[in-house]
């Protein structure tokens, strides 16, 4: 035997101490039986005092929880397979609502809506936090507004349709128009903060999508060195209805463990219209009554408070110490001034905003990005729509050199858009409509922006500041890519101390605008001579 | 909810006749058999099935007769279309009945037959806890290696040797055990 093996007395040891702390002792259950299963749903006999939303659990360890409290019957959704409930089975109330075990070992696994990892990898540990995942919004003493920027990287997005820590943007668009890959770049851009030890914690729920788009998706994080503050909540297509429904919440849970703990935190919902589909399916199962489009009566409901949830919590820690419904492993733990940050992602069909869910979720949200089929084919990625697209709260939590140099970019974009559509028709035109187009155009090129490139707010001052400034008047439409990267490089070598780090501090004055200038005007020279 | 509003009817309707007892024999009979037999509970379901071949199984599975108030009552639900529903409606109509008799039904699995003085010493010790008749179904499942599991309607106290083991088999696999390293 090797020195290293396990002595005989130590394993003996450990189980006698194990065995102490099981709790063995009987304790009255609060018994049912199934009556019926059906597709997710279970009727129950029995079960008199179970609370709505209550976790249930059948005698083979299947779970499920009680939705439906009716005189002689408890309709309950099953949260794993069909098949292993049979009529006649013994359920047993569990005494907890629906929740989930948070713990910061999480960052960086891929788990399903109990907390259970499904990333092959070994079971979480750590301090385990159990968040409920139904849970009453902050109220609005526990709020502060909107201040602070959530940087997308996202050029289009960070100057026109600015996003702030706290808010709730919705990323509405048909399918395949780039809705997915705007939040996973916003991810990827919260690595500098990451690196700078002030991280956002992203969640990335996704819900009713392909295993292998997930997969890839998780791997597209893990090149990027993303997944170190991530954590992807998944329910796949193959998943239950029910756990399909619940997905939002328990990223909303996770969310909050982090918002309530005084850091930043990001969630992703993509996307609630397959969540709503899910509820859906669970409600009439249930056999509640259909409304519009055969969806239940409470579908407002389903959306409006799980988005409420996203917060800034107000910065004075006394205050933030009597935040309501806080679940009991909370209590004590709580730090004032943080944030959760929602992006939902609603799909629609044929460019349809006016559907019944994607006008309810624009309703609750505090903004909307349109992504639009025409601009992503016209090779304008992030194929955003800036005429319809707006950030209600997102303007007072822009840096101030960036809502100095495209305070007037939306506006200027949106006028160039109607104008273009005019001059389509004839050919004669005046100097200043020529110009507007002209700029238009450029301001068009410099927002389009590669897949996964990112950039930091500072390059997208000083390189939007050109746009807006009419710097580029003499370049050709063509070269607006070249003059971008190689300004870029010119002031990341040379000016990076005078210009980029000034912005990044919010110093605009004349003299950053100045040296922006100096070196547009040598880009210029070495480009068009 | 549906089920409820019929077994209430049922009960009432029984009582003013003097027939509760009578009735809940049948109904009793019905509920053993629907659980027990899923066959029946879908031939009850089938459309295809008249109302005279539903009745006619019904009683047949009741033991060829039934008292006249529950025959009546199988052509109202059978008439309402409501002979899904029987299963829940007999539950509940058995619920009914034991408040108005002040009973309460006892489960006591045990692993091996008890004895006829522990036995007693049992059922008087949880009729004073609840203040109720008792009706107590026996059941021996050696399964459970030893102690009793007592149900008393929704309510389970479970002692046996089997859920010990179980619990402490839960602990052991599941992940807060100290690591060895």
């Amino acid at each position: 035997m090797s020195d290293n093996a396990i002595k005989v007395s130590e394993i003996s040891d450990l189980l006698k101490r194990q065995l102490e702390q099981i709790d063995i002792d009987t304790h009255y259950d609060e018994v049912g039986e199934v009556l019926e299963v059906s597709d997710g749903v279970a009727r129950i006999y029995g079960l008199t005092n179970v609370g709505s939303n209550e976790l249930l659990e059948f005698e083979n360890g299947v779970k499920a929880i009680a939705m439906n409290l009716e005189e002689d019957n408890v309709g309950a959704v099953l949260l794993g397979p069909t098949y292993l409930v049979k009529e006649g089975y013994t359920v047993k109330r569990t005494g907890r609502v629906a929740s989930i075990n948070v713990s910061e070992d999480m960052i960086g696994r891929v788990i399903n809506p109990l907390g259970e990892p499904i990333d092959g990898r070994e079971s979480i540990g750590g301090e385990f936090f159990e968040m409920p995942l139904e849970r009453k919004a902050p109220g609005v003493i526990f709020r502060q507004p909107v201040s602070e920027p959530l940087q997308t990287g996202l050029k289009a997005i960070d100057a026109m349709i600015p996003i702030g820590r706290g808010q709730r943007e919705l990323i509405i668009g048909d399918r395949q128009t780039g809705k997915t890959s705007i939040t996973v770049d916003t991810i990827i851009n919260q690595l500098d903060n990451f690196n700078a030890g002030d991280p956002v914690y992203c969640i990335y729920v996704a819900i009713g999508q392909k295993g292998s788009t997930i997969a890839s998706l998780v791997n597209t994080l893990k090149e990027y060195g993303a997944m170190s503050y991530t954590i992807v909540v998944a329910a796949a297509a193959a998943d239950p209805a029910a756990l399909r429904y619940l997905a939002p919440y328990a990223g909303a849970a996770i969310g909050e463990y982090f918002r309530d703990t005084g850091r930043h935190a990001l969630v992703i919902y993509d996307d609630l219209s397959k969540q709503a589909v899910a509820y859906r399916e669970v409600s009439l199962i249930l056999r509640r009554p259909p409304g519009r489009e055969a969806y239940p009566g409470d579908i407002f409901y389903l959306h409006s408070r799980l988005l409420e949830r996203a917060a800034k919590i107000i910065a004075q820690q006394e205050v933030a110490e009597q935040m309501n419904d806080l679940p009991e492993c909370l209590k004590g733990k709580v730090k004032a001034g943080g944030t959760l940050t929602a992006l939902p992602i609603i799909e629609t069909q044929a460019g349809d905003i006016s559907a019944y869910i994607p006008t309810n979720v624009i309703s609750i949200t505090d903004g909307q990005i349109f992504l639009d089929t025409d601009l992503f084919n016209e090779g304008i990625r992030p194929a955003i729509n800036v005429g319809i697209s707006v950030s209600r709260v997102g303007g007072n939590a822009q840096i101030k050199p960036m809502k100095k140099v495209a305070g007037t970019l939306k506006t200027d974009q949106a006028q160039f858009r109607e104008l273009e559509a005019f001059t389509k028709f004839g050919s004669e035109m005046d100097a200043v409509t020529a110009m507007t187009i002209d700029k238009g155009q450029k301001n068009t090129q410099l927002l389009i922006q590669p897949l996964h490139k990112p950039l930091p707010v500072e390059k997208q001052v000083a390189i939007l500041y050109c746009g807006t400034h009419g710097l580029l008047a003499n370049i050709p439409l063509n070269k607006v890519k070249d003059f971008e990267n190689n300004l870029l490089t010119l002031l990341e070598y040379s000016y990076k101390e005078e210009v980029l780090n000034q912005i990044k501090k919010g110093n605009f004055d004349d003299k950053v605008a100045s040296l922006i200038e100096e070196a547009a005007e040598k880009i210029k020279i070495q480009m068009v001579g | 909810m549906i089920a409820s509003r019929y077994a209430r009817a049922l009960f009432q309707f029984a009582a003013d006749r003097q027939a509760e007892d009578k009735v809940f024999e049948d109904i009793r009979m019905v509920e053993k058999i629907l659980s027990e037999n899923a066959q029946l509970k879908s031939a009850l379901k089938n459309p295809l099935l008249g109302k005279d071949v539903k009745k006619q199984l019904l009683i047949t599975s009741c033991g060829g007769k039934v008292h006249p108030v529950f025959e009546r009552f199988i052509d109202l639900t059978l008439q309402n279309k409501r002979e899904a529903l029987l299963h829940n409606v007999a539950l509940k109509y058995m619920d009914f009945y034991y408040e108005s008799k002040n009973l309460a039904i006892v489960r006591l699995t045990t692993a091996f037959p008890l004895e006829r003085d522990l036995e007693n010493k049992l059922i008087l010790s949880i009729k004073n806890l609840i203040h109720k008749d008792l009706m107590v179904e026996k059941k021996v499942e050696p399964n459970i290696i030893g102690g009793f599991i007592l149900e008393i309607g929704d309510l389970r106290w479970d002692g046996s040797i089997s859920r010990q083991l179980k619990k402490i088999h839960e602990k052991l696999t599941t992940g807060s055990i100290v690591r060895l390293s």
